[in-house]
């Protein structure tokens, strides 16, 4: 299954620890990555646990945790947790 | 070793009037602290007194600190979440009726006291309160000289992702 996006944010507790633009969610095989290009991110903010992917799905934010993280220039890949309430 | 000079993105729950509450920041950071500065007083001439705007005051560090709260209008939930922009958390707090601003506002201000208060005892090693504990079993009444009607109650709870 996959859904995307536009926009998202990673979040570190109530900060912004970084902006996307496009975003994917592929979920295989019981495993869910994120794929997006990373706009801006805070150096620090980015390095702390733990993370949480916010987007917006269908008109509703949705929340998944972040357990791994990759990032390499403006391309990020996450492994996510699942949704959150 | 030295003390921890990292703002660890704690909130803790106030209780306010009518089964109310809000949450808040339990410690600003620098650049927090730096942009509640900048909206009460934008510019400052080196050597002379700080001039405030009064219109920002108050809402300022209500903005600073405020991340959630459980005010409904006509039944639905108000929506306030630091994931809003400034401007719509700032509409949003214009819209409050003014004893709700100001009862807020009573909270937090009391709440900045006690965080300074804290963070002066941690800095002259003598401790102060933990911050935030991961879990609060029981509510604690602040206590001190209160500036309005209402009995605050703070709890804490762990760093939180859901704001």
């Amino acid at each position: 299954m996959t859904i995307s996006g536009v926009t998202g944010s990673l979040k570190w507790s109530y900060h912004e620890a970084g902006l996307l633009g496009a975003w994917t969610v592929t979920t295989a095989e019981g495993v869910r990555t994120l794929s997006a290009t990373l706009i801006k991110s805070d150096a620090y903010r980015v390095s702390q646990r733990p993370l949480v992917f916010v987007a917006s799905v269908a008109h509703a934010v949705r929340r998944w945790s972040v357990s791994e993280l990759q990032i390499q220039g403006a391309s990020l890949t996450a492994v996510l947790g699942p949704m959150e309430k | 070793m030295g003390r921890d000079r990292i703002v660890e993105p704690e909130i803790t729950r106030l209780q306010i009037s009518d089964g109310d509450y809000i949450d808040v920041k339990v410690r600003l950071n620098h650049g927090e602290h730096d942009d509640y500065l900048a909206r009460i007083s934008p510019y400052q001439t080196p050597g002379e007194p700080m001039k405030m705007d009064r219109r920002h005051i108050r809402t300022s560090m209500v903005l600073a600190y405020l991340v959630g709260w459980s005010l409904t209008h006509k039944d639905k939930p108000i929506p306030y979440s630091p994931d809003m922009p400034e401007n719509a958390r700032l509409d949003v707090l214009n819209s409050l009726d003014r004893d709700t601003f100001v009862e807020i506002f009573t909270a937090i201000d009391k709440h900045d006291d006690k965080s300074i208060a804290e963070a002066a005892a941690r800095k002259n090693g003598k401790g102060g309160a933990t911050p935030s504990p991961a879990i609060s079993p029981s509510p604690v009444v602040v206590t001190g000289d209160t500036s309005g009607s209402e009995s605050l109650t703070e709890t804490s709870s762990a760093s939180s992702s859901s704001n």
